[in-house]
């Protein structure tokens, strides 16, 4: 009896491992994002960055602005415009839920440490990885990270928190880049 | 809200399987090749909007056979082909293999469909035939060559479209490269709606391009049979005006009637001429198993499909995605690969979700195409497709489809990486 049991329990388990959930709203919304930002946001670009496994508040936050045009973009703030701000949190749902792939896109030797890690970890985490404060910064794609750095040196990205690089040099902003395109 | 009956109804008339009799017909005889163990979705054509839903087919649910039938051994992608065709890339940039979708389970099939029993629900190869619980058709675009007096098999080889990248890509990029000094390139371009419509401009700019950047003094003559640019016609117009003067002589409003290939000449309405490389860009309607597997309707040109599944109109069981689908029933989105593989990946979603007796999400589609004008600048236009219950079909958000401001560098490294992404999401 109690065999039939288990057995029963396993076949039934295994019939429904066989037949997948259909993709939820969230991951039909979320689809055609692959087209450029790579399959499950695992961008394989030189520039286009990496989405899947961002921050979820931040992917959320990232596309209202750029559809209200506080934040610059150039495809991003024509697609943001184009859902709900239910849509919206439903595919950043889904894309923080995929895995973080590291962007090929990095210095292929070590790069020193920049002298101020240590406040970016406040915000962006021990090792980079993101927390509710701020985005996941490792494993970006370097060339990214330098224009989205060099957007707040400008100002033409506005955000109190990252304030400060209004004050600092390419230089400093190239080395920050290429060492977090580095961290994994 | 939408009721689960607006997801079937327009499929229901499909039970005329009898519709594809003729030189298509399958015969009764073919064994089936590949005896069926699980639920088993087979894809016909193996271009952006096939392989990619067969990749997604195959990651919604890994427990599905999957099938990919394509003739070709490796797919040349139309997108960045101008660029070989101006000398910026080469061929093996747009070249791809199926060999990561097969190694990723997916049946992989190099074969010719030559009929569909939309009833017994199977589809014809060389060899035999092949089962399916669903079917997914995509077999891109055909050329109405009949619709141009003279373009006969002779004129076809001398005067390519290139409108299918591979072979006529490279014999326009080496009679480019070889093009004697104030060499004249000739491009006709046919009535809206083709596939891609930025395609031709793009074309444009890149071989005018090359002659600037060769210096060899040469023309682009264009005849298009639009009253305008088709695409992005400001951004296409402006960089013409502002790096190409002297060598694009564009002429709208122009109908082809007819061409010599013995003499290198084209006959148009508004009088006959010729040019050193000739590129003629025929009429374009759905890929040819459509019309002989009775999925377009008669007197069209694309198959009928329904929006929010791209189950066929006229066949149950058989789901059209990519160039072949009818805009005007499924909805307003250009002819582009971007298009194909957003719909590829709506229609794997419909059919894990049909398969299991479920009803599908909403379609939601995007669109994007980069157009290379210069060496390093691009430009592009962008396009977000949701269903409208109004109007019974997908139809674009307008705030979300508009084109770029100008032409910078900047866009041509998008462009870049949305062909590296792109790719490697249809072809794994
Ligand atoms: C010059 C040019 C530039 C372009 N640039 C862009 C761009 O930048 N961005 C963009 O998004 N789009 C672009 N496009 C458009 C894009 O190429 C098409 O929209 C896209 O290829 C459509 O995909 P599809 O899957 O419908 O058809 P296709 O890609 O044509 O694939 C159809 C496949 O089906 C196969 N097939 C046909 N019949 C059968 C059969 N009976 N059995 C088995 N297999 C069969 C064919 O061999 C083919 O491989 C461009 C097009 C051109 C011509
Ligand atoms: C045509 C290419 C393309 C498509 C399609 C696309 N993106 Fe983007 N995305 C970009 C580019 C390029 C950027 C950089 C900003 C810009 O220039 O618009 C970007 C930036 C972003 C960012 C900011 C990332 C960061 O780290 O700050 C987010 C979030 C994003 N995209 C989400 C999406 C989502 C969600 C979708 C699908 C609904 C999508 N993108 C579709 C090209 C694309
Ligand atoms: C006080 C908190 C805080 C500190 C400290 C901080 N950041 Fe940020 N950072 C943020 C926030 C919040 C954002 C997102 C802001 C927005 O929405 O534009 C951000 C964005 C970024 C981005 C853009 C990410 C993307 O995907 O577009 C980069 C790169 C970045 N920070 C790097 C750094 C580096 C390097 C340091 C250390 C020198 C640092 N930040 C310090 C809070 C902080």
């Amino acid at each position: 009896m109690m065999m039939k049991g288990v057995w029963l329990a396993l076949l039934l388990a295994a019939s429904s491992a066989f037949a997948a959930e259909p993709p939820d709203k969230g991951t039909v919304l979320a689809a055609p994002c692959a087209g450029c930002h790579g399959t499950y946001g695992a961008s394989p670009g030189r520039l286009t960055p990496v989405i899947g496994g961002q921050q979820q508040a931040y992917l959320k936050k990232s596309m209202l602005d750029f559809a209200a045009g506080k934040r610059p973009g150039s495809v991003m703030a024509n697609f943001a415009k184009g859902y709900s701000e239910e849509q919206v949190a439903e595919m950043s749902t889904t894309i923080a839920g995929w895995k973080w792939v590291n962007s090929s896109h990095a210095p292929k030797r070590a790069v020193k440490k920049p002298a101020d890690y240590v406040t970016c970890a406040a915000c962006h985490g021990d090792q980079g990885y993101g927390t509710a404060e701020g985005p996941r910064i490792s494993g970006q794609t370097r060339a990214y990270l330098l224009e989205a750095m060099q957007e707040y040196q400008s100002g033409k990205r506005d955000s109190a928190a990252m304030e400060m690089f209004k004050g600092l040099k390419d230089k400093e902003l190239n080395q920050m880049a290429a060492y977090y395109a580095r961290q994994k | 809200m939408l009721s689960r009956r607006d997801f079937i109804t327009g499929t229901t008339l499909g039970i005329a399987g009898l519709a594809c009799f003729g030189p298509f017909a399958v015969s009764v005889r073919a064994a089936e090749l590949f005896p069926k163990k699980k639920q088993r979705v087979v894809v016909v054509g193996g271009g952006f909007g096939g392989a990619t839903a067969a990749r997604y087919l195959k990651l919604y649910d890994p427990g599905l056979e999957v099938f990919l039938i394509e003739p070709l051994r490796q797919y040349v992608t139309c997108p960045s082909s101008n660029l070989v065709i101006s000398g910026l890339l080469k061929m093996p940039a747009i070249t791809h293999s199926y060999d990561r979708l097969a190694r990723q389970g997916i049946r992989v099939v190099q074969d010719t469909v030559s009929a569909i029993d939309p009833v017994a629900r199977y589809v014809e190869i060389s060899k035999g035939k092949i089962a399916y619980d669903r079917l997914v058709v995509a077999p891109g675009v055909d050329f109405s060559f009949d619709l141009i007096p003279g373009m006969d098999a002779a004129a076809r080889a001398k005067f390519p479209h290139a409108w299918k990248a591979g072979e006529q890509t490279v014999q326009l990029a080496r009679e480019l490269a070889a093009l004697k000094k104030g060499g004249s390139f000739l491009i006709s371009i046919p009535e809206a709606p083709f596939r891609c419509p930025p395609g031709p401009y793009e074309r444009i700019s890149m071989v005018a391009a090359f002659m600037k950047r060769t210096n060899n003094r040469g023309k682009v003559l264009v005849l298009d049979a639009n009253p305008d640019v088709v695409s992005k016609a400001k951004l296409f117009k402006s960089a013409w005006a502002d790096l190409y003067k002297d060598i694009i002589e564009y002429t709208p409003d122009v109908s082809l009637k007819g061409v010599d290939a013995g003499k290198r000449r084209l006959t148009t309405d508004k009088g006959e001429l010729t040019a050193d490389i000739i590129n003629i860009i025929p009429e374009q309607k759905a890929g040819a198993l459509a019309f002989a597997s009775g999925l377009v309707t008669k007197g069209g040109r694309w198959a009928a499909a329904s929006p929010l599944t791209f189950e066929s109109t006229l066949h149950t069981g058989i789901h059209v995605v990519g160039d072949a689908a009818d805009r005007d029933q499924v909805g307003s989105m250009p002819h582009s690969g971007f298009v194909a593989s957003s719909m590829g990946k709506t229609v794997a979603a419909a059919v894990v979700a049909l398969l299991q007796g479920k009803e599908p999400q909403l379609p939601s589609l995007e669109n994007s195409c980069y157009s290379q004008v210069s060496d390093t600048e691009s430009i592009y236009v962008t396009g977000v497709f949701l269903y409208d219950a109004t109007a019974k079909k997908l139809v674009g958000v307008k705030a979300a489809g508009s084109a770029s401001s100008g032409r910078e560098a900047r866009y041509t490294q998008h462009y870049r990486d949305w062909q590296t992404s792109i790719t490697k999401d249809t072809f794994g």
